[in-house]
């Protein structure tokens, strides 16, 4: 295996200020690709782009041989002889040491008439004030044919940037500078507001592009003609001049209120309707048209009355693409919705701004806006934890204080038993008790069969025992037991001496039940055994008598 | 004996009825010159000579409003409420000092007729209660009496109802009763209090915040101390001085 064999070089050693050249780092024969170590170099120059990388391999004659490339596009910081310093190159395991290169490096040339290809900045204004529009555009200056590959475009610091113009394909005009003719395209218009005071330096454009050659070919044959003229296509890179901008302070007498507005501006509110019922939306417009940084102005905080709920509001910006000032119109819109009925006065709206073409501070003011809100429908919204009702109490006031001397209560007797519910009380005992006790005594007892059974009996032994009958004891016994039934409510099967004994033993008197008993034992013995000598005197008598007896007694 | 302190007590109250009349009067002239401070001294003070009214809370309330004492005002109406439950002015301005209380406790719902059923009970003082409830007990005793003597139709329908009514109300009564003996509720009165883990002061034992006006169950207290709860559920110890008992 052959051994690898690195070496640097560069496309041109001879350059001025501004030019672009290549530096690149091949390897032979190797199977790594090349690890360099660029730092070295980036004291005296600018890397522009890279590294980019490339491989050919190719067979001759059954031998390999390979190349691999690494390539850097650089431009000079100073002018002068530089050196590109020896770099250390690994490849696979080894390290390889490239020659230094010597670069001169011509004054930059400012006269452009010598380039084929340049990019021209043109600036509308050197100085401006914080805010203030700087058109930019960039220009396009070729003699040659040519493309455009890559446009780097800067990042704007210390500005705020709006593209106004971009091309998307080069449109081609035909101009002459200094005698020279040129093809000119517009590349980009850029409106810049600057963000802070001082000297801003404008960041330099890069663009890459490539450059249609005429390549001088070796006389070979008579058919040198400039129809077979070889051509070329050779990368370039374009970086444009340096410029810088004077930011200029502010002139005194700035408001307190001055939010960054530059320009000039109208300042107008709307709303769809004045009149309204309370809980309905209305919608208010406030809309600021006119030239200057105009995304970059902030509304005022506006002091809207109590009871107006605000929703917050929505922003539309709309500007006006065809002109190279940036001119348009920011509208604000709010929703409202009056809680009350009444009349709301949404306040006059300002916005003070800069006005750098008279250098003047100004305000844009808009007129003051009336609502008047007549009763709606209420609805339950809930807002900030309050309920409807607590938040029409809010804007209310208490009640008026009370002069009449009252009836004093003394603080312990308020909190006892009630004189009048005790005499109810006692009145609905004395009215519902009467009724039962006269019942009681009378109408309750009355009016049971039964007793009336038990007081008419005594009167059917009155009855029953008037006369004296044949069989005495027939009849005292018909007289007797119905009696007792009906008196003492016996039942029928209870209808004997035993029974009569045990059950009114508690009833009536002792002599009183034992002569009834005899009496009953009497007249059963009387009844059933005739044979049996068995007499009473006065039977009837003695038990009428005693049935009086026990009647009044029971 | 007797009759000397009985005498002394009849002097005692004339004498302070009339110094109370008076008071009344001097308060309420304060109000006419707007000022609060003397009208509130005057009506605290007839308030410590052991007499209350409702219209005596009511401008008691507006006084300590018009004053900005949110906490103190609120105290006074409820404690008008409590013995004018249907006051609609003592209502209405007792709602409206409510906004203001900064606290916004919500009480866990209940169910709607229980709902109802709270209403009710808030809306009648227990002497009240008992007098609806005797009077209704009264009106079944007058029927049932009359009826002894003149045919009523529907006599017996009549008069189960009355009483049945008559029965729940006296419950409704019974309810109030319990709460009013068992239940001890209180205001916060300074703009801001701390409520502590326990009845002792310590930064680190701050459970919560409250602020003037909200109401507090206050469920047992200790010497400079009481341990309060919140209809959310809230407990906490606060110094006696932060709430005034209701």
């Amino acid at each position: 295996m052959k051994a690898a064999s690195v070496v640097a070089s560069i496309d041109v050693n001879r350059i001025s200020m501004g030019e672009v050249f290549t530096y690149t780092v091949e390897v032979k024969d190797s199977e790594h690709n090349p690890e360099v170590n660029i730092s070295p170099v980036k004291k005296l120059f600018t890397i522009v782009s890279g590294p980019s990388q490339q491989t050919n391999i190719s067979w001759v004659n059954g031998k390999m041989t390979s190349s691999r490339t690494r390539t850097w596009s650089l431009t000079p910081n100073r002018e002068g002889k530089l050196v590109i310093p020896a770099l250390v190159v690994g490849v696979g395991k080894q390290t390889y040491k490239t020659k230094s290169i010597t670069v001169y490096v011509q004054k930059g040339q400012t006269q452009q008439k010598n380039k084929d290809v340049f990019i021209a900045v043109e600036l509308d204004k050197e100085s401006a004030y914080p805010g203030e529009q700087i058109t930019v555009e960039y220009k396009l200056y070729t003699r040659v044919d040519m493309s455009i590959d890559k446009i780097d475009v800067p990042k704007f610091v210390g500005f705020w940037a709006e593209e106004l113009f971009a091309a998307t394909q080069l449109n081609y005009r035909r101009v002459q500078i200094n005698e020279v003719r040129y093809n000119m395209a517009k590349l980009y218009t850029f409106a810049l507001f600057p963000a802070k005071t001082g000297e801003i330096p404008l960041p330099q454009m890069e663009v890459k592009c490539n450059v249609v050659v005429k390549q001088k070919s070796q006389r070979r044959s008579f058919f040198d003609d400039p129809f077979f003229t070889r051509q070329k296509t050779v990368p370039k890179f374009i970086r444009t001049q340096k410029k810088t901008i004077r930011v200029n302070p502010f002139p005194a007498g700035k408001p307190a209120d001055f939010t960054g507005a530059v320009g000039r501006y109208t300042l107008t509110t709307h709303v769809d309707r004045t009149s309204l019922k309370a809980n309905d939306a209305v919608t208010l417009n406030v809309n600021l048209k006119g030239t200057g940084n105009i995304s970059l102005v902030q509304l005022p905080e506006i002091l809207f009355p109590d009871n107006l709920e605000v929703f917050p509001p929505t922003t539309t910006t709309e500007k006006d693409p065809f002109r190279d000032q940036i001119t348009g119109m920011t509208n604000w819109e709010y929703i409202l919705i009056p809680r009350k009925t009444g009349k709301y006065t949404i306040p006059r709206i300002e916005i003070p701004y800069f006005d750098p073409n008279g250098e003047t501070w100004e305000r844009a003011v808009s007129l003051p806006i009336v609502l008047s809100v007549s009763p709606g429908k209420t609805t339950s919204t809930v807002s900030n934890g309050f309920r409807k009702e607590e938040v029409e109490l809010l804007g209310s006031d208490i009640r008026y204080f009370r002069t009449k001397t009252p009836r004093w209560m003394s603080m312990n007797k308020s909190s006892t038993f009630p004189v009048i519910a005790i005499l109810m009380y006692g009145l609905t005992g004395i009215l519902f008790l009467l009724p039962m006790s006269l019942k009681n005594l009378r109408s309750s007892k009355e009016q049971t069969a039964e007793y009336r059974r038990s007081k008419r009996a005594i009167k059917l032994v009155r009855k029953k025992l008037k006369t004296t009958m044949d069989d005495p004891f027939t009849q005292v016994a018909d007289a007797v037991y119905p009696y007792l039934k009906d008196r003492f409510l016996l039942k029928t099967d209870q209808l004997d001496p035993m029974s009569v004994q045990s059950i009114l033993s508690n009833k009536i008197g002792e002599i009183e039940l034992t002569n009834l008993v005899k009496i009953l034992h009497l007249c059963d013995a009387g009844r059933y055994s005739p044979g049996a000598n068995v007499t009473m005197e006065n039977l009837v008598a003695n038990t009428k008598s005693l049935l009086e007896r026990i009647n009044t007694h029971a | 004996m007797r009759k000397i302190a009985l005498i002394f007590w009849i002097v005692l109250t004339v004498g302070c009825a009339q110094t109370v009349d008076s008071l009344y009067t001097y308060a309420n002239r304060a109000v006419e010159t707007e000022d609060y401070v003397t009208a509130i001294s005057h009506y605290e003070n007839i308030l410590r000579q052991g007499v209350e009214h409702p219209d005596l809370y009511y401008n008691l309330g507006n006084g300590y409003y018009r004053n900005g004492r949110i906490g103190l005002a609120v105290w006074a109406y409820e404690k008008g409420v409590k013995l004018s439950p249907r006051d609609t002015d003592l209502l209405f301005n007792l709602k409206l000092v409510n906004t203001r209380v900064r606290d916004r406790i919500e009480r866990p719902k209940s169910i709607f007729f229980l709902e109802g059923y709270h209403v009710l009970k808030r809306s009648f003082t227990l002497a009240s209660l008992l007098m609806i409830g005797s009077g209704i007990l009264l009106i079944a005793a007058v029927v049932y009496f009359v009826s002894t003597w003149f045919y009523i139709r529907f006599r017996s329908k009549m008069i189960s109802t009355l009483i049945i009514l008559s029965v729940l109300i006296h419950g409704v009564a019974l309810d109030k009763y319990w709460d009013l003996s068992g239940k001890k509720e209180g205001i916060v009165i300074p703009r801001e209090i701390e409520v502590f883990s326990a009845p002792y002061e310590r930064q680190d034992g701050v459970l919560f915040r409250l602020h003037e006006g909200i109401k507090v169950e206050i469920t047992q207290s200790q010497p400079g101390w009481m341990e309060i709860h919140l209809i959310d559920g809230n407990k906490g110890w606060v110094k006696i001085t932060d709430v005034r008992p209701l």
